[in-house]
């Protein structure tokens, strides 16, 4: 079996009177790329918030390649290579396209203030190249056109993708997605999906993805897990969830599965 | 040990003073959802409509500071109407919303002076020797402080419980998206909300001045942070915890000037605003989703 | 002739230090978003310390009194000045960058402006209260002797030197990956640090900077006035240093050149031969401060991006082949792919 990138255990978090999760664990196999779904208010993106250090749980621990992360803070994490994007894009609104990738690599020289005042040499060679990169980045996902306009006045889904090219910008190791196919066209969906796999394939990178489009998770997804009402429900193939009869109740059940056309 | 009961008294009734102060701009805080730091030249307004009212048109003194009051809730109102509510409107980000308040504060705190001076004024009411109540000791005034304070918040308290508009207040302030979907007439409350921030804003200014005795029309200015300390610590938008704040800081800060100058009374209170801030920023009543 | 020089020498010196003072609030607010109310306070701090460290010992059968009194070379005491400015910017950024919102940093701001105005004042220990300092130590006295001009003249070159090097340095630290970090977190703080930067540590960073920056226009102010009372640092003070930011537009520091000539220079001068009112001799001074304080209001109304608009980032680029200039060809297996994919 392959070793564990991450792992979450016990988790627990409620805001106010809200149980938001509710011991929830499950752990994620380091070159896999893995679906976090479940009903609306199920607490995925409050997972993700913990597992990125976002949020602190009540209870519970992050554990990042068999370390305990959980009182670690977020940018440090990141550091790791955890990286995530949320589910309501954040983009750098007065920056451009193509900054907002400049930005998040890490290790720049320019980013201590004697890097930026006395090796500017270094910090502008430094850019170009990651200019040339952002720009093969921007170009995979169709903003090559783009990279110039301030993000802010970018469409819904353009923003999403900003969200997406950023992201693999910052070269992540382990990448929560969360619900990045929301308000993108079925067409760019897929291409999407093809550049997930390309990534995992190619560059190693494990993906927890937070999706409600079964479709996508059927066709990228090795493994899925679900939650509901801050639980971990069951994990397993889609093909195998289709039949455990709890997971149909709780959210496979009704209208949805109309969408998963079985 | 008598100076220091003494203190109590004075802090009882600097609380009273700030816990109309601080619960008028904490309520409006829980609707908004951003500080205005014009509040300190609202208390000016109050304080010097009032003045006019009582010693240049000769209202009996209880009249000339319901109309300071209810003045101030007014310019309150229409300032939020005309100047805030557009700029909210068009979605400025918070730092310019407070930027805005900040220049509004520059802008009435100058025009109170020109049309003020620079004078220092006294409300033409009768100075009474104190009273002594057990180890306390008030003056009359003092006494009409506390004594409005307790029933100003008392009508807070049956305004946010047993009203529709107040009721709609606390939906707002706890989550304004699912106040405007269950059908609230937000743009309308939030107007209401304007308008109560300001009457507390303005009678707070009078009661001020009361106590002080002596005042110009800057003299609320810098108690601006020592309400913000008193917001702050009962959890930023919580009106109960704005009152309690304010019994807070002004405790303390009174009670401090047993050991140490009164000069430093502000800096007391600027101590508990730090402290606050780096060990409980949230505040001793936390609001959901705030600070 | 005479009257006209010194005259000119004071509004370049004005000029240059209202520059100064712009450009270390447009650090901190421009490029980090960190909501600074009480700039003239770093001003002030920065002066006064540079004349405590360059007065001699306080003389006190003049009835004056004030700390410390070092007489140091006044490079040195200027050097002192800046870092007690910087130091006064730690501190604030220790109690408010945490991560709370930006109403909780501008209300400490404002606080400790509130505060050390108090202080400064009530306290003639310290900084001789209310009257203030006077007879401070200018540089350049031994060179310039002969003419009442000679000093205002050196000083214009001095000032005018280190703007130019304050300038330098701004637009450097824009460009750089660094100040590229700052104008992220003041877009969106959590999504930097979730990037893996320390946001706290390069918004401190962008504080004490622009602490620094005030604290050097303090110096300058002092040197070349020779006195400083807290009269000449209240609120409405802090408020020229914003309009001219906001009027000349934020994170450009051109804007900021331009906003400090327009309100500080132009503004502030055209209203100073204003005839006073007799009977009101405050009127035209409050006058002028409603008018920057609606300036300020205006401004962010009309034209929030200010009189030189912040400059689009442009980088030289080698041209990519844009295989997608036309849509995105169906290049996938049983991809069907269309141009709507980016519905600009
Ligand atoms: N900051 C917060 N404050 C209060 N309650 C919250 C907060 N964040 C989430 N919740 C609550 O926690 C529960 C889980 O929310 P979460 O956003 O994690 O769900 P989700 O599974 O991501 O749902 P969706 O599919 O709609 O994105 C919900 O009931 C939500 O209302
Ligand atoms: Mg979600």
């Amino acid at each position: 079996m392959a070793k564990s990138i991450l792992e979450v255990k016990g988790i627990k978090l409620a805001f106010g009177g809200v149980q938001a999760i509710d011991d929830c664990s499950f752990h994620i196999e380091e070159g896999t790329i893995t679906a976090l779904i479940g009903p609306n208010g199920a607490g995925k993106s409050t997972m993700v918030n913990v597992i990125s250090g976002t949020y602190r749980p009540d209870e519970g621990h992050v554990i990042l390649d068999g370390k305990d992360v959980t009182r670690m803070p977020n940018y440090v994490r990141a550091q790791h290579g955890l990286l995530r994007t949320f589910q309501i894009s954040r983009e750098f609104a007065n920056l451009t396209v193509l900054e907002n990738l400049l930005v998040v690599r890490q290790g720049q020289v320019g980013e201590s203030l004697f890097g930026a005042l006395f090796r500017a040499k270094r910090w502008q060679e430094q850019t170009k190249e990651l200019v040339a990169e952002a720009n093969d980045i921007l170009n995979t996902f169709g903003l090559y056109r783009l990279r110039n306009e301030y993000a802010g006045n970018l469409s819904g889904g353009q923003k999403r993708l900003v969200e997406l090219a950023r992201a693999v910008m910052a070269k992540p190791r382990l990448l929560l997605l969360d619900e990045p196919m929301a308000g993108v066209t079925p067409a760019l969906i897929e291409r999407l999906g093809h550049h997930i796999v390309e990534l995992n394939r190619e560059l190693g990178v494990t993906f927890v993805l937070v999706e409600h489009n079964l479709d996508v998770v059927e066709k990228i997804c090795s493994r899925v897990v679900v939650m509901a009402l801050g639980k971990q429900l069951a994990d397993g193939t889609l093909a195998e969830l289709r039949s455990n009869q709890a997971v149909i109740d709780a959210y496979l059940g009704g209208g949805a599965r109309e969408r998963v056309g079985s | 040990m008598t100076i220091f009961l003494l203190n109590i008294g004075f802090g009882l009734v600097t609380a009273s003073v700030l816990s109309l102060l601080s619960v008028g701009l904490s309520l409006q805080f829980g609707v908004t959802n951003f500080v205005n730091f014009a509040y300190g030249s609202y208390l000016g307004v109050g304080m010097m409509l009032a003045y006019t009212f009582s010693a240049t048109l000769h209202f009996p003194f209880w009249a000339a500071a319901a109309l300071g009051t209810i003045f101030t809730g007014v310019v309150s109102m229409v300032i939020a109407e005309g100047v805030l509510e557009p700029f909210a409107r068009r979605r400025k980000s918070l730092f310019y919303m407070l930027i805005v308040t900040f220049g509004l504060s520059l802008v009435l705190d100058n025009l109170l002076q020109i049309f003020y001076g620079v004078d220092f004024f006294q409300y033409p009411v009768a100075q009474s020797s104190p009273v002594t109540i057990g180890p306390f000791s008030f003056t009359n005034a003092q006494l009409e402080i506390i004594a409005i304070a307790v029933v100003a918040m008392v009508g807070v308290h049956l305004l946010l419980s047993r009203t529709r508009l107040g009721k709609a207040m606390r939906a707002m302030s706890d989550n304004m998206d699912l106040a405007r979907s269950s059908g609230i007439d937000t743009k309308n409350v939030t107007r209401w909300t304007w308008f109560i921030s300001g009457c507390l804003a303005g009678l707070g200014g009078i009661v001020l001045a009361l106590n002080i005795v002596s005042f110009q029309t800057n003299s609320g200015e810098t108690l601006l942070f020592v309400i913000f300390a008193a917001v702050i610590l009962g959890g930023i938008g919580q009106t109960y915890g704005a009152m309690l704040g304010a019994l807070v800081i002004g405790m303390v800060t009174e009670i401090s000037t047993s050991f140490i100058s009164s000069a430093y009374k502000q800096d007391i209170a600027f101590i508990v605003l730090v402290l606050m801030l780096l060990l409980r920023p949230q505040g001793l009543i936390p609001a959901k989703g705030k600070a | 002739m005479t009257l006209i020089l010194g005259y000119v020498a004071t509004l370049l010196v004005t000029f240059f230090t209202y520059n100064i003072f712009v450009i270390g609030l447009n650090i901190q607010f421009g490029y980090a978003g960190i909501l600074n109310f009480t700039v003239i306070t770093f001003m002030a701090f920065g002066a006064y310390f540079y004349a405590v460290f360059v007065m001699p010992h306080a003389d006190n059968s003049s009835q004056v009194f004030y700390i410390l009194g070092l007489h140091w070379p006044w490079p040195l005491a200027m050097l002192a000045g800046i870092v007690a400015s910087g130091a006064l910017g730690y501190l604030v950024g220790l109690i408010a960058l945490k991560r709370l919102r930006s109403d909780y940093l501008a209300i400490v701001t404002l606080a400790t402006g509130t505060l050390v105005y108090g202080l400064f004042g009530n306290n003639n220990k310290l900084f001789d209260g209310w009257s203030g300092l006077f007879n401070v130590n200018q540089p350049f006295q031994s060179v310039a002797t002969n003419h009442p001009n000679e000093f205002s003249w050196i000083f214009v070159v001095f000032s005018g030197v280190v703007m130019l090097v304050v300038w330098l340095f701004a637009n450097r630290l824009y460009a750089s990956p660094l100040g590229r970090s700052m104008r992220a977190i003041r877009e969106d703080q959590d999504v930097v640090d979730s990037f893996g930067k320390n946001s706290f540590k390069v918004r401190m960073l962008a504080m004490v900077i622009g602490s620094v920056i005030v604290g050097i226009g303090g110096v300058l102010t002092i040197q070349y006035i020779g006195a400083l009372s807290p009269a000449g640092w209240t609120t409405g003070e802090t408020f020229v240093v914003w309009a001219a930011l906001l009027v000349g537009g934020r994170a450009n520091n051109l804007g900021a050149i331009v906003g400090s000539l327009l309100v500080a220079v132009i503004f502030n001068e055209a209203t100073r031969y204003i005839p006073q009112v007799p009977s009101h001799p405050n009127l035209i001074p409050n006058l002028r401060n409603v008018i920057i304080g609606g300036l300020v209001i205006l401004s962010i109304w009309f034209r929030p991006q200010g009189v030189v608009p912040e400059k689009k980032a442009s980088f030289l680029e080698v041209p990519l082949v844009d295989k997608y200039a036309q849509g995105f060809p169906g290049e996938e297996p049983g991809g069907t792919l269309s141009p709507a994919a980016s519905e600009a």
